[in-house]
């Protein structure tokens, strides 16, 4: 038993005793402690931590939405108030069809995303009468861009939200570990709002860029919603150029218009070209070669041209330009495009390396081509 | 210093105009209405050939 009454003072604070009474309740109060609310303590960190980005979310989502209705009031001038329906629009939601059994379940979701699409489009045409594509599709990208803000606000408040109620700090975990990557998509979707603004190509860009390149001079012919192609000759093969039509900010719909070209003419290969993720510690700007279809998105449209692909037996290369997803979707970087002239040489080496005279390529620029005509 | 605030970029667009024929190519600042492949107008360096946008791109302010 300790001797509390029997304390000398001047022995009170001597670290040299173990058998100290206060020393021994300086190490040991902080252990139970610990033990019976570290992980209150740990819940507080992390939320306040959270709670700062939740904040810095919430001010990306409100700058951005402001700055779309400034755009639109600067630009179209409507003689009416626009906010309370881009509120609306913010607050739409997409039901993913059910999967239990997946059979034939991408054409399902091709069908909503589209539903989607054509809606967002006619509901941009209705706030001024005259508005041509190229704004129209400026004003959807910034809607995009604040509906995905909007959302991952919405993803991480409840979350957050959620764990602080039922005071549960495993359910807080998940959150602190993705909020780093959350912060960096939403940093650079608010930092895409300028480039889209003005109309200049981001770094997704670069693969409508190398094959609007190819393709001027040629006669241009439009063969799906918003997606062109050409024809073009080089060293004996048949070269059929596709990409979206620029300068607005639209992907087209490569799937549809690679099925609707190879049910005329059967190309011998198919190159694709797109901006791919870069992988930590790789170099903005470099490009690489590959196989496969090289397009992101929903997959819908990948699906569509690996299927195809595979009934005609046509293999499928990939030359990519590497870049981080902020670099994907801001201003395209100097880097980025200083590669187009590397890339393109990288095409005509596949194409004269797969392919003899008298055969068939076609080449798909895969990404959003706002500021990029052909 | 490790823990520094990180600066902000700023990134300062620009456009960058060449010549078909003599490739001749000019770098000036970007302004609105600018796309890549736009036609501008004839070269006045060679009287041949015709200039368009050949790149669009941003770089950081040092």
């Amino acid at each position: 038993m300790l001797d509390f009454l029997g304390i000398n003072a001047t022995n009170l604070l001597n670290t040299n005793d173990n058998s100290n009474p206060l020393m021994w309740l300086v190490w040991i109060v902080p252990i139970f402690v610990f033990m019976l609310y570290g992980q209150k303590i740990q819940l507080q960190v992390t939320s306040s931590e959270i709670n700062k980005s939740l904040e810095k979310l919430k001010m990306y989502r409100d700058d951005t939405r402001k700055e779309l209705i400034d755009y639109i009031k600067n630009t179209l001038k409507p003689n009416w108030d626009v906010s309370p329906r881009l509120d609306r629009y913010l607050e739409y939601f997409t039901i993913m069809p059910v999967d239990m059994d997946p059979n034939g379940i991408v054409p399902k979701i091709r069908h909503i995303m589209r539903t989607r699409e054509d809606f967002t489009r006619e509901q941009v045409k209705t706030l001024a009468t005259e508005l041509n594509s190229l704004e129209a599709s400026k004003i959807a990208n910034i809607l995009e861009v604040v509906t995905t803000i909007h959302l991952l606000y919405k993803s991480v408040r409840h979350l957050f939200l959620t764990a602080k109620k039922q005071n549960n700090f495993p359910l807080i975990l998940p959150l602190q570990m993705m909020i780093p990557f959350i912060m960096e998509e939403a940093e650079a979707l608010r930092d895409a709002v300028p480039a889209f603004k003005q109309g200049q190509p981001i770094g997704d860009g670069i693969g409508p860029m190398i094959v609007g390149k190819m393709m001027t001079d040629t006669k241009k012919m439009e063969v799906a919603y918003e997606t062109v192609w050409s024809e073009k000759d080089y060293e004996g093969r048949k070269l059929l150029l596709m990409k979206a039509e620029g300068p607005s900010g639209t992907v087209g719909r490569p799937g549809e218009a690679t099925e609707k070209i190879i049910s005329t003419i059967k190309p011998d290969i198919i190159i694709m070209v797109d901006a791919a993720l870069k992988l930590e510690g790789e170099t903005t700007g470099s490009v690489s070669q590959g196989f496969g279809a090289a397009i992101g998105g929903i997959g819908t449209e990948k699906f569509q041209i690996e299927e195809v692909a595979t009934k005609h037996d046509i293999p499928i290369y990939a030359v990519v330009i590497k870049q981080s997803i902020k670099e994907a979707i801001t201003l395209m970087k100097k880097e980025i495009a200083d590669a187009s002239e590397k890339a393109a040489s990288q095409i005509y080496d596949v194409i004269k390396e797969n392919t003899k005279a008298g055969q068939t390529v076609l080449i798909i620029g895969v990404g959003n081509t706002i500021g990029v005509s052909q | 210093m490790i823990f520094s605030r990180k600066k902000k970029e700023i990134i300062d667009p620009y456009t960058v105009e060449q010549c078909a024929s003599c490739n001749v190519a000019k770098t000036r600042k970007f302004v609105e209405g600018d796309y890549v492949f736009k036609i501008i107008g004839k070269c006045s360096s060679c009287n041949n050939g015709q200039i368009s946008i050949s790149k669009i791109f941003g770089e950081v302010v040092k």
